[in-house]
């Protein structure tokens, strides 16, 4: 009883535990390295940023946003085309800031106000960003040398702004969840829509917030993303969606929404950084890393469910 | 004009959309070769369909793993009867196996242990392609894996009534045909049988399916035979409808649709009825990557991709509810037709590939939110 107790609670301390050791021994300790470990960050910058947003969307019911990894495919595409004609890198930064709020207004909009399913909007959406991606990045792989973009978003040498971004994208989502009385409402639309609504919560405007927020960290994600490789290709983020759902879930927040606790993702999100650090470091091809995230994702959830073992809203 | 709009919904969108296709391509749309091409080129948006619709019947289902599936189902394929040189038969047992095996593991997951179906497929989505590239690419290089059986072939991808291109073929008219006056006397029949009367309404409709049903069966005469998978996708269209309306497991489908708390106080067994439905469409979809392997005669890594899109909109503009309750496997098949052209119609104008994935995002969200609004009232 007293071990079933202590896993319940420190079960994502003790996953992440393991896992580490064995992609550790695996890899004869070169997950350890300072530079696997900087790696390890700097590639998994994303993870942290979708994760935020993500879960302050699943905590609204359960909705989710599948196309997030298209919309960081696109945001990046068109920042890029614009400093390719001569754009300044702050206008193109701006721009982008824009787009990502207007996806997530017209996620929230549909959502919220039609009551349309969040699986089937953002999955239609996911196939119109990423065909206009394509249209505007033509099949080409786009580059960018602009010297304010490369600065702010780059992995140069000099003050690390990208690490301001994530800490910024995260401690968002910690001050929405912990301490803004919007943090209370979505916690309470998601545990019970019904008497949320009928306390005179404003779901509509919960859940355009929670859209748009998640807009605005695509768009962060995007810059972060595109600065880190200085390069847009077709095919950018195909599997970033599905990376921030992973984290959130394994961070034990329940898939219905309305539980779950900003410290769990992020170590769900740290988790799923070592997972694909520990394959790339082994040399699995992304498609093996596929089949294994896919299975991680019911695990997590199935592992959820299986330790608290407690009654689901659905039926 | 709302009472209509509800009623006929499908229909008004899928003739508006025919004439629109038919002036932008000039009427080359309706040559025989482009009418077989519909049913040939898209007969796994209909059996998915199909599939998707039985598994929407009940609330917040849906499977987004169908594509990927696909993909997995002709890379086994591609295993078993190329690499490790297993006949035909044997080959087909172990697929439909595969896709049992499945339909269960899904279903348990999702009506068992209540993981939402979005969560369960969506890994489902990820692993089945991980998995069906990595095992192309294990046993080709190229990509593909060639060197499927010839009677596997046959029966999934050949021509039954086969005739030459040159002439006229009149066996695949009288199949059609055939099929058209089977099909309106099951109305007659489920009409009688639910006490109601034969209206006019029914009547041009019977009589507009009979006209369809005949041009395309003119069609296929002209271009050589009746498709097998054609063939294969009445059958699934058949056996659903009949199974849905007819059989007492279809009627607790429905009522578990209609709402899941009467039926589990009524005695359905509503985790079973779930889990059997993801089990069905698991069976389509493994239909499908038969058809697909077939007709692309080896596996490819390609096989699939979007297909969950296509359905999903085949389904939205059919009419079919996301939320529930019951569906009209017909107007299911209608919706199929529906993107089948838009595919068809947008290939031949020459539409980017990047195009076509936007207007059926469009479709999707512009039908779901029109059934919303005409829905308004229920589910607010």
């Amino acid at each position: 009883m007293k071990i079933r107790e202590f896993l319940r609670n420190n079960y994502l301390f003790v996953a992440f535990v393991l896992i580490t050791i064995l992609f550790g021994v695996l890899s004869e300790g070169k997950l350890f390295y300072a530079g696997n470990i900087l790696n390890l960050f700097q590639q998994n910058m994303y993870v942290f940023i979708l994760a935020s947003g993500m879960f302050i969307c699943i905590l609204t019911g359960g909705n989710t946003d599948l196309s997030c990894g298209s919309a960081v495919c696109l945001i990046g595409a068109i920042a890029f085309r614009m400093m390719e004609n001569g754009t300044d890198g702050a206008v193109a930064i701006l721009v982008m800031l824009m787009i990502g709020i207007i996806i997530g207004a017209i996620h929230g909009y549909l959502i919220g106000r039609f009551r349309l399913p969040s699986i089937i909007v953002t999955l239609a959406s996911m196939s119109i960003i990423r065909g206009i991606a394509n249209l505007i990045l033509g099949g080409y792989t786009l580059s960018v040398d602009d010297e304010i973009y490369l600065k702010l978003f780059g992995i140069s040498k000099g003050f690390p702004f990208y690490f301001v971004f994530v800490l910024l994208s995260v401690m968002a989502a910690v001050y929405i969840s912990e301490f803004a009385p919007l943090g209370k409402h979505i916690y309470a639309l998601g545990g019970n829509r019904h008497s949320a609504r009928t306390s005179g919560i404003n779901e509509i405007k919960i859940i355009m917030f929670a859209y748009i927020f998640m807009g605005i960290l695509t768009a962060i994600a995007a810059g972060v993303v595109t600065g880190r490789m200085g390069i847009v290709g077709p095919g950018l983020g195909e599997t970033y969606a599905m990376d921030a759902i992973a984290a959130c879930f394994i961070g034990g927040v329940s898939v219905s929404g309305g539980k779950g606790k900003i410290s769990g993702v992020i170590m769900g999100a740290l988790l799923m950084g070592v997972i694909n650090q520990g394959m790339s470091i082994q040399g699995l091809s992304v498609n093996y890393q596929n089949v294994i995230k896919g299975i991680i994702l019911v695990l997590a959830v199935l592992s959820g469910y299986l330790l608290n073992r407690e009654g689901d809203k659905r039926l | 004009m709302k009472k209509f709009l509800k009623l006929y919904s499908t229909e008004v969108v899928f003739a508006f959309v025919s004439l629109l296709f038919i002036i932008l391509t000039g009427t080359e749309i309706l040559r025989p070769m482009n009418i077989t091409a519909i049913f040939l080129q898209n007969s796994y948006i209909f059996i998915l369909a199909t599939g998707m619709a039985i598994c929407m019947t009940s609330k917040e289902n849906i499977d987004i793993s169908i594509g990927s599936f696909v993909c997995f189902i002709c890379a086994m394929g591609g295993v078993f009867m190329a690499v490790t040189k297993l006949s035909t038969p044997v080959s087909i047992i172990l697929l439909f196996i595969l896709g049992i095996l499945w339909g269960l593991l899904s279903g348990y997951l999702i009506a068992y242990l209540k993981i939402p179906a979005w969560v369960t497929t969506l890994s489902g989505y990820l692993a089945f392609r991980g998995l069906g590239v990595a095992l192309i690419n294990t046993f080709s290089s190229t990509g593909s894996i060639v060197g499927i059986n010839e009677s596997f072939l046959k029966l999934f991808s050949g021509k039954i009534f086969a005739s030459n291109i040159d002439s006229f073929g009149p066996g695949s008219l009288m199949f059609c045909l055939i099929l058209a006056i089977l099909g309106i006397l099951y109305k007659f029949y489920s009409l009688r049988k639910e006490g109601s009367r034969i209206n006019r309404s029914v009547m041009i409709g019977c009589i507009l399916a009979f006209i369809v049903m005949s041009l395309i069966g003119v069609s296929f005469g002209l271009t050589g035979g009746v498709p097998v998978s054609f063939v294969w996708m009445f059958i699934v269209v058949a056996i659903t409808a009949i199974w849905i309306e007819r059989s007492a497991e279809g009627r607790r489908l429905i009522m578990l649709g209609a709402n899941p708390e009467n039926a589990r106080i009524a005695g359905v067994n509503v985790r079973k009825a779930m889990l059997m439905t993801y089990v069905f469409m698991a069976v389509c979809a493994t239909l499908t990557g038969c058809i697909v392997l077939a007709r692309f005669h080896a596996s490819s890594s390609y096989a699939g991709v979007n297909f969950e899109m296509d359905t999903i909109a085949a389904c939205a503009v059919g009419g079919v509810s996301l939320y529930g309750g019951k569906q009209k496997i017909f107007k299911a098949i209608l919706g199929a037709a529906l993107i089948g052209i838009i595919n068809l119609g947008l290939s031949l104008i020459g539409v980017d590939m990047n195009w076509q994935w936007i207007i059926k995002g469009i479709i999707i969200v512009i039908s779901v939110s029109f059934d919303m609004y005409l829905k308004k009232d229920r589910y607010e």
